[in-house]
């Protein structure tokens, strides 16, 4: 042994492929304002809560894991923990949209723009088959 | 020119797409089935292999079933070797059936469809249009091969087990395929020179 | 006025048209083109332009029309009137009008809604994958977890799909047909009948026999695959993992042939395992340690060149004795002798070893081959497995010790070796959208890039007091799940507090009477549901339990926007094109047939959750600006299709572009095709996760009297018998088991009277296969009515055809048969009803990847006279 698996493997090629677009970069406020954000409950979701659609005033620099505990705050733990799971990391199969875009990284920061950010969240279905 | 056909047994899975494909084809009435595939198993437990063994009107160089034909009906083509059979001439003697020694001719006695309801619009626009009381079979897909297609059971064939072409064509696929694979002819005993060739499995 | 109709954008009547679009006879999806001559569908023929079929269909496929014109078909919304259920009660079906459907079927649904969502069940049939999508999202928009795929689901995949998934990154794997020189198909018939890009498949396969690829094929039936195989291998049935095992052991042990760097670069064989046999992680990142041999310590993996990683020794790490994870399995191999692979699989010792010797060897281990100007490494030998190796208890076991005679060589998504089904993609290069790639969890072992739902194969989420009424939030390594119709269903919600029963379900077009075991067992979880929908294209033996029957469009009056998406389901695997098809209507719908797709986007508007079923379809769909679907707007499915192609393909590619090309194409890169080098992730040799889900799992059931079996939660295979193998009632000496025919779908296609009248020329499609000596042996005639008898008393009826061609102790039955509604006339009395011969229960099902138990053993006695 000693010798590399893929040895003749030229790592780089793979570089050379068409990246995905990115996801635009909403305008950053480098202000200390306060974050609006319109979270949005499809689904079973929205059937758990009271409210299917709310909106939180957050601290400036807080991260979509920030705006998720708010979240767990104003509707409860049950509803927190269909969305995470006992590590806080986000359940597979609930999805994450901000600005419309799909977010998988709760680490991901939001910024203060002049309109609200809209979150919405969704669970989808897990079993498949066939 | 003389139209042939090589089905390669090695690839042939016998998945029945040919016999379908020429039944879709041609809105052939129940039990009847241009192609065929036979399946026969061969050896003894453990070393057993199930073989698939497409069929179809060999077209003869020789065929007993021109020669048995009273009115005429059955013919073969001068100009590409296809044997066929002339509708409006035959009387549905049956007699070329009894000389096929390959039993690939049907006699289409009356009206018949699928359903107990009745006739399909594809029935209608298939099946109807076949005469009765004459007999029916293979004709290569002489229609569609002079449009410049490939017969039916060749073109859908999922394996690519059917080849067509020239057998008077040194050059062409079908000659190369039989003379390089060995290919062989059914019951080549009888003498009757049929057209359709198969490649060992 | 019918908002939802697809009237509108019909093209006009042509005299003669080709209409390109796909098939839906089975799951395949092959992409055709319909004739369509004033305004009848003539002929229909493969699409050539299409990666999918490459211009050519089977049998199946072809015979379309037939199901289309079948005078049976339903063409108006029906509603029992005889409120009482049961197989033989005659619902008393009324012709009522859409808006009385709706009217009602809204009613409730909203009142349930209001109650509880969950109490809503939403199934489908596998056969039609355009369904998947549309159901998904108004499961996901209603709020029920609740989804079943009925028996095409159950039977098919909790072994096969969860394996091919964290091994492969795909639902299935195949050879790689173009290059491989030895494959092993243990109860698999990939290119030589139906399924995964099935016709595609068929060329493929034919091509590598013409080229000259060994092909064995590991079965107790010598059918399809097996017909072709240089070599046909009887196994006794189900039990695959001994052969596979005996294989490995012997590769490892007695020959020493393995594929070290492979070992230490893509999988966790060099991970360290302690006395728990769990892995050795750092304090503080919890990062699996490997020993690193040229700084003579223990590090994480992710920060040890894997060839200085060792795969062997005795360490002592932070005061804990341990060693590789791949000691761990040498070792655990070694009981696998080739004598011991005999007694259990009836396989001779010589061949184990003869099969062990020529994998190994032709594998090349080291060698490369430069595809398309890339360098890459070479492995042509390929080990798969399918619904044969699947269908059992042990089927976790089976599949895994099958797909490891691959990694141990290196012969995983490399040339020649053993491919997922597309497993990652670059994307379509204008738009980079369509793009997947697997990646790595924090121990480093892969996630797939691209799924059918959201139950990843790996990593198992972590089991919890289950919500869901299949139990699949407890068994999380499980996917589809028997227990939303099993025997002691009621028993199981009571043990585990599920809060709420099954009320309603929206049924599309799955016949579960038939498809998921014995029809008493269904029949009594159906009568239970307070209402039943079924969208359907005939009565089924299912539509007895069905309050209100949709009358469906089929495929070739339907829209599609992604019929062979994901890739992984239905694409070809290997080097060509990437294809996307979709379908379109041919014909009109008959009568008030109306496509399921505008039935349920109507229903939500009707209940009021479209904004709900709008986010779904967004997140289904993975739809970006400007594509996504805003609010609550009424969008028709046509706007939704469009939005999809344009989101994917670019504004000048909607719906109108792809009803005029059919399809669009793009070519694939061998770093795409043959993607492990370049990936970053590997994959278990040794399947440590599953002793902490097992002992998860067994502290939630266990209190609650449900004792779970840890054995199959073992970090390493074994051969663990299914029931059949326990059984030693005298006279019940064979193991009875079904297989799919080429001809055949499920329960759908018997009603097909070409399909039908085939079968009935082919020798094994309505028989029950039984070995000629055995039968010859016992006083039976080819073609004898028999009774065949399970061990719990359940009987079928069918006529034997005696044949060289199966397992001594085996006894084959053709596709799931035996129809007896009316409501299929051609269908009605053909073949054999062989699941009516399965029980449906906690005892018949996995303990870890709840599949249900195919296998059963029975005996066979004379039927007294011929029907």
């Amino acid at each position: 042994m000693g010798v590399r698996w893929d040895a003749v493997v030229d790592p780089a090629a793979v570089g050379r492929h068409q990246p995905r677009p990115p996801l635009p970069q909403p305008v950053i406020d480098r202000s200390s304002r306060r974050i609006r954000v319109c979270v949005r409950l499809f689904g079973a979701l929205a059937a758990l809560s009271a409210e299917r659609s709310l909106r939180l005033e957050l601290p400036a620099a807080t991260t979509i894991a920030g705006a998720l505990a708010a979240l767990g705050e104003r509707l409860g733990g049950t509803l927190l923990a269909q969305l995470l799971d006992e590590r806080g990391q986000k359940r597979r199969h609930c999805r994450l949209f901000v600005g419309g875009y799909p977010v998988e990284d709760l680490r991901m920061p939001l910024h203060a723009t002049d309109d609200p950010t809209e979150i919405d969240i969704i669970l989808l279905i897990a079993p498949e088959g066939g | 020119m003389r139209w042939g056909m090589v089905i390669d047994l090695k690839r042939c899975i016998g998945c029945y797409g040919c016999q379908l494909a020429c039944k879709a084809e041609h809105g052939t009435p129940p039990g009847v089935y241009y192609a065929r595939v036979l399946k026969q198993e061969e050896g003894h437990y453990p070393t057993v292999r199930q073989l698939s063994l497409p069929v179809l009107c060999n077209h003869c160089e020789d065929p007993p079933c021109v020669e048995a034909c009273p009115t005429g009906a059955s013919f073969k083509w001068e100009e590409d070797g296809i044997v066929d059979i002339d509708h409006d001439l035959c009387v549905g003697c049956r007699s070329c059936m009894m000389a096929c020694p390959y039993t690939n001719r049907y006699f289409n006695d009356q009206r018949q469809h699928y359903f107990a309801q009745g006739m399909t619009p594809y029935e209608e626009a298939r099946t109807g249009s076949h005469q009765h009381n004459v007999v029916m079979k293979c004709n290569f897909c002489r229609d569609r091969v002079r449009a410049g297609k490939l017969p039916a059971c060749v073109a859908n064939c999922p394996t690519i087990a059917r080849t067509f072409g020239d057998l008077d064509d040194p050059l062409s696929e079908v000659s190369a395929l039989i003379k390089e694979r060995g290919g062989f002819t059914l019951h080549p005993e009888l003498g009757t020179g049929p057209s359709v060739y198969y490649l060992p499995p | 006025m019918n908002l939802y109709s697809p009237r509108s954008d019909m093209p006009p009547i042509q005299e003669d048209a080709w209409v390109p679009s796909t098939c839906s006879l089975c799951y395949g999806t092959c992409s055709i083109l319909a004739h369509r001559v004033d305004g009848v569908v003539v002929k229909i023929e493969g699409n050539p332009d299409s990666e999918v079929g490459k211009g050519r269909l089977c049998g199946k496929g072809v015979s379309g029309i037939m199901t289309h014109y079948d005078p049976n078909r339903l063409r108006y919304p029906m509603r029992r009137t005889n409120p009482k259920k049961g197989l033989n009660e005659d619902p008393g079906w009324k012709r009522i009008s859409w808006d009385e459907a709706l009217d009602e079927i809204g009613e409730v649904l909203r009142k349930l809604r209001a109650d509880d969502p969950r109490k809503l069940v939403v199934q489908r049939t596998t056969t039609v994958t355009a369904c998947r999508v549309p159901f998904h999202a108004f499961a996901t928009a209603f709020g029920t977890p609740n989804f079943s795929v009925s028996g095409g689901g159950q039977h098919c995949g909790n072994g096969a799909h969860l394996i091919s998934g964290m091994m492969h990154a795909s639902w299935s794997v195949v050879p790689d047909f173009e290059y491989c020189n030895y494959s092993i198909f243990f109860g698999a018939s990939k290119g030589h009948s139906a399924g995964h890009a099935s016709c595609s498949n068929m060329g493929k396969a034919a091509d590598a026999r013409a080229r000259g690829m060994k092909m064995v094929v590991v079965d107790p039936l010598c059918n399809f695959a097996a017909a072709k195989a240089t070599e046909w291998v009887p196994l006794r049935v189900g039990t695959d993992a001994a052969l596979a095992l005996g294989m490995c052991n012997v590769m490892v042990n007695e020959l020493g042939i393995y594929d070290g760097p492979y070992l230490q670069a893509k999988t966790n064989a060099p991970y360290l395992v302690g006395p728990d046999k769990l892995y050795v992680r750092h304090p503080e990142s919890k990062t699996p340690l490997v020993w690193d041999t040229r700084t003579n310590g223990a590090r994480p993996f992710n920060e040890v060149p894997a060839a200085d990683m060792a795969l062997e020794g005795e360490f002592t790490v932070g005061g804990i004795s341990c060693h590789p994870a791949f000691q761990s399995l040498r070792e655990h191999l070694r009981k696998f002798t080739p004598d011991w692979a005999e007694k259990i699989s009836g396989v001779s010792a010589a061949t184990v070893r003869r099969l062990a010797k020529e994998f190994a060897t032709e594998a090349r281990i080291g060698s490369t081959i430069v595809v398309d100007g890339v360098a890459l490494p070479y492995r042509p030998v390929a080990a798969i497995a399918f619904r044969g190796a699947q269908g059992h208890k042990n089927s976790v076991y089976n599949f895994f010790s099958v797909t490891l005679l691959n990694h141990l060589v290196g012969a995983a998504d490399v040339v020649g070796g053993c491919l997922g089904f597309n497993p990652t993609s670059h994307g379509y290069p204008e738009t980079g959208m369509v793009r997947y790639l697997p990646n790595a969890d924090p121990d480093g072992l892969m996630i797939v890039g691209s799924w059918m739902g959201y139950h990843y194969p790996y990593p198992p989420a972590q089991p919890r007091l289950p919500q869901n009424l299949g139990l699949q939030d407890l068994f999380t390594i499980g996917m589809t799940s028997p227990f939303l119709d099993s025997t002691d269903r009621e028993e199981m919600w009571e043990k585990f507090d599920v809060p709420y029963r099954p009320e309603v379900m929206i049924n599309c077009g799955a016949n579960l009477v038939m498809s998921i075991a014995n029809k008493d067992a269904v029949a009594a979880s159906l009568s239970k549901y307070k209402f039943i929908v079924s969208f359907d294209l005939f009565l089924t033996e299912t539509s007895n339990f069905v309050d209100i029957i949709l009358p469906d469009c089929d495929y070739l009056q339907s829209l599609d926007a992604r019929s062979n998406y994901p890739f992984i389901f239905s694409l070809p695997a290997g080097m060509g094109e990437w294809c996307w098809p979709i379908r379109q209507p041919v014909l009109p719908p008959e009568g008030d047939q109306r496509q399921f797709a505008d039935v349920l986007l109507e229903l939500a508007d009707r209940v009021g959750f479209r904004a709900d079923l709008n986010a779904a379809y967004n997140a289904w769909l993975d739809l970006r600006p400007p594509y996504r679907l805003v609010g609550d707007e009424s969008y028709s499915y046509e706007r939704i299709c469009d939005a999809e192609l344009k989101n994917n393909f670019g504004t000048e590619r909607g719906l109108e572009w792809f009803k005029e090309h059919g399809l669009i194409k793009w070519k694939k890169k061998p770093e795409e095709v043959y993607w492990r080098p370049f990936v970053d992730a590997r994959v278990p040799v040794y399947l440590e996760f599953l002793k902490p889900i097992g002992d998860k799992i067994a502290a939630i059931a266990e209190p609650r009297g449900l004792k779970i079996p840890l054995e199959y939660y073992e970090p390493l295979p074994d051969f663990l018998p299914c029931r059949s193998h326990c059984c030693d009632k005298p006279g019940f000496d064979f193991y009875g088991f079904y297989y799919r025919d080429v001809v055949h779908t499920n329960s759908f296609t018997m009603e097909n009277p070409w399909l039908d009248e085939t079968a009935r020329l082919d020798p094994f499609s309505y028989a029950i296969a039984m070995n000629r000596s055995e039968g010859v042996k016992r006083g039976f005639a080819d073609g004898q009515a028999v009774w065949v008898e399970s061990e719990t008393g359940r009987k079928v009826k069918g006529r034997l055809k005696l044949t060289e061609g199966i397992h001594p102790e085996g006894l084959g039955f053709a596709a799931m048969c035996g129809h007896w509604t009316d409501g299929q006339p051609v269908a009605k009395g053909k073949g054999v009803f062989y699941n009516d011969l399965l029980e449906l229960d906690w005892e018949h099902t996995s303990p870890i990847n709840i599949n249900l138990d195919l296998c059963v053993k029975v005996r066979v006695v004379p039927a007294e006279s011929a029907s």
